[in-house]
């Protein structure tokens, strides 16, 4: 984005009434052009959000940092400069470089990577904070010359890359890909001393919109995709399986197949994060398997569910792995060497993210591994993340028994030995209900997201309460899967958030919620405050099946009704109460 | 040394003036091109006229500082500065 283009995009209207997105960038030098284009960068991911930016004084970033009130900003960026570690490091004082001076200049950056972490961990640890390192060239200041890393350079690159390590293991920060950056924006056009020194903003036009893009990018990360379809032969691994049987086809250097290899692993290291993976293949089945048996490939048969290979369109294949999954298509990735099969599948799912394996281009190859990765990215790795294959693999166990014998379920629920916890109670490092809150589609009452500041306005609100549900059976643990928000009076709860992770269908722990609901707050009657949304239509119809009436807006449901029509809820329920229950 | 041209006389100035109202958002182009002096333009302020100087350097490559064109006539000023150091008019257009 050009300057003029940010400018331009800022004069756009927003609706009166939208919802503001505030956004605290914390930095030592005049913000200028660097807030013009985050703003718009902001104003382009969130058209329908009031962008909201402040920034404080002018060559005090930690002090910055600690003025700034979190419950009014949804999200912190801080960007670092050596300047503001030690302002000799700048090129707008003259503290001088004299050669006694180097040991109090590394000793005093580290005082200040010091107080800032001291800082920063004073911050709630669910307000979404990006952290970008250094990205201009130390002056030259050192005796060893420019080519030359000194013993004093090492040493504040070292101080400040275990200040990284160190902030990044908080929850929700985030520190900006130096490696990223470089790929972006070259150091060598970073750094404007005319400007610097003038008015004190130091980077380039350029480098400043690059800047901009990466931390809107950051800040409020995309809901990741969830699961990746892969086809088999000339994509997972070289060779068509059917022609060259299980022994002919290869993923080796040696072999020159050397990029299906690198595939094998890169999805390997993606089910190891707890990304679904599944295979759709025209393939037969039976030699399918026999490849999978194969202890040389990198991708093991454990990491894939389900397998699709038949001779029928690949587009079947898809639907039958997303009913598998209980997935949307939006929330899958589907790639195959086959421009055909890739046009096919995007037509049935035109939602779907339908990528081209480009097995003879390696530039477009190492572009598709970094797309993915992206696509794919966490910022950590939960419990429940080394869980979902598992979950997944038993709901379908508990999907087909439905599927066959309605009347199965009762005595295959019994049998699974079921436990549900639940917690009534407002923990403020619970971030798995703010993420399940603000990331679950399809069993979602009414599509509402919180943002940071409303969640933290939420936790201090002793009228509202919080209900998790966590669950585990005989085949596994689920961990934390429904999130229930609502406030109770005497005789009545009313529902304002009520969430339920996929993973968990098909197991009556939406009935068991509402038995807990009723008996906790000795309510009559449970008011769900519905909201139709384009993907909500599982919660929907569980409602439009329960309550009396048709589920409109505020669908009502009494305790008799309840009783009538609920089925058998065969779990063992404990509760748990947590802090600020 | 700088080409001296002199200024067209036809109106073909259109990447300038989305130069100017990218940094004046609240003037009209009528406002910002009969503007006497800079501090005349609606919304004038320090900040936009930073803005405007990255602006022009961004889109031509030409830097400008700030005490050489305040005292001019805005629009004018800054065309003749872009076209003396080599700036055609149709660059000042596209």
């Amino acid at each position: 984005m050009k300057l003029i283009d940010a400018l331009e995009r800022l004069k756009a209207p927003v609706a009166e009434n939208a919802p503001p997105l505030r956004v605290f960038l914390a930095c030592g030098f005049t913000p200028l052009h660097l807030e013009t284009f985050l703003t718009a960068h902001l104003r382009n991911l969130y058209p329908a959000r009031r962008v909201e930016l402040n920034s404080g004084l002018f060559g005090d970033l930690i002090g910055n940092v600690e003025l700034l009130r979190p419950e009014e900003h949804d999200a912190l960026a801080v960007v670092i400069e050596w300047a503001d570690l030690d302002s000799r490091l700048g090129l707008r004082t003259l503290g001088g470089w004299e050669v006694e001076k180097l040991p109090d200049i590394v000793d005093s950056v580290k005082r200040s990577l010091d107080r800032l972490m001291c800082t920063l961990q004073k911050i709630p640890a669910v307000l979404p904070t990006c952290i970008c390192l250094p990205t201009l060239p130390l002056p030259p200041l050192f005796y060893t010359g420019t080519q030359t890393s000194s013993v004093f350079e090492l040493t504040l690159r070292r101080d400040l890359a275990s200040f990284a390590e160190a902030i990044s293991s908080r929850r929700q920060v985030q520190v900006v890909s130096g490696q990223r950056l470089d790929e972006n924006s070259p150091m060598g056009k970073r750094h404007d001393l005319r400007t610097e020194i003038n008015q004190g903003f130091p980077y380039r036009t350029f480098h400043a919109s690059v800047m901009g893009e990466l931390l809107a990018d950051l800040m409020f990360r995309r809901e990741p995709k969830k699961g990746l379809i892969t086809d088999l032969d000339d994509t997972l691994w070289a060779g068509i399986l059917g022609e060259v049987g299980v022994q002919g086809v290869h993923w080796r250097l040696d072999e020159h197949a050397q990029l299906h290899g690198l595939y094998q692993q890169f999805l390997a290291s993606l089910a190891s994060t707890g990304i679904l993976i599944a295979v759709a293949s025209k393939n037969d089945a039976a030699l399918v398997e026999r490849a999978f048996e194969r202890d040389d490939l990198l991708l093991s048969r454990k990491g894939v569910f389900p397998i699709e290979a038949h001779w029928r369109p690949k587009s079947e294949s898809v639907q039958h792995i997303l009913k598998k999954w209980n997935l949307l298509q939006d929330s899958v990735v589907f790639v195959d060497d086959s421009p055909m099969e890739v046009a096919e599948v995007q037509r049935a799912f035109p939602e779907m993210e339908c990528l081209l394996f480009p097995k003879d281009d390696y530039s477009a190859f190492w572009g598709l591994l970094s797309h993915l990765r992206n696509r794919f990215a966490k910022p950590r790795i939960s419990e429940e993340d080394s869980l979902r294959l598992q979950s997944i693999r038993d709901s379908s166990a508990f999907l087909e028994p439905v599927d066959r014998e309605p009347n199965s379920l009762d005595d295959f629920l019994q049998q699974a030995e079921g436990r549900l916890t639940f917690r009534c109670g407002k923990p403020v490092e619970d971030a798995r209900a703010f993420e399940l809150i603000n990331k679950t589609n399809q069993f979602n009452l009414n599509g509402k997201r919180y943002d940071w500041a409303a969640w933290s306005k939420f936790l201090k609100d002793s009228q509202r309460c919080l209900v998790t549900v966590s669950y585990e059976d005989k085949f596994g643990k689920l961990g934390k899967v429904a999130v229930l928000i609502g406030s109770s009076t005497a005789t009545k709860f009313v529902v304002e958030s009520w969430v339920m992770s996929c993973r968990a269908f098909s197991r009556r722990i939406e009935f068991h919620s509402l038995q807990y609901i009723f008996d906790k707050f000795g309510a009559d009657e449970i008011v769900f405050e519905l909201q139709a949304t384009n993907r909500n239509g599982p919660l929907t119809a569980f409602l439009q099946e329960l309550v009396d009436g048709p589920a409109g807006a505020n669908p009502r449901l009494t305790r008799s009704s309840f009783l009538r029509k609920a089925p058998k809820t065969p779990h063992h329920v404990q509760e748990e109460v947590s802090a600020g229950g | 040394m700088y080409r001296r041209r002199y200024l067209p006389v036809d109106d073909r100035d259109d990447h300038l003036m989305r130069c100017f109202s990218s940094a004046f958002p609240s003037a009209t182009r009528d406002e910002i091109r009969t503007a006497k002096t800079f501090e005349a333009i609606p919304g004038w302020d320090s900040l936009r006229m930073v803005n405007l100087l990255a602006v022009l350097d961004d889109e031509f490559g030409v830097q400008i500082d700030l005490p050489e064109v305040l005292e001019l006539e805005p629009f004018d000023a800054v065309k003749r500065r872009l076209l003396e150091r080599g700036l055609t008019a149709k660059e000042l257009d596209e």
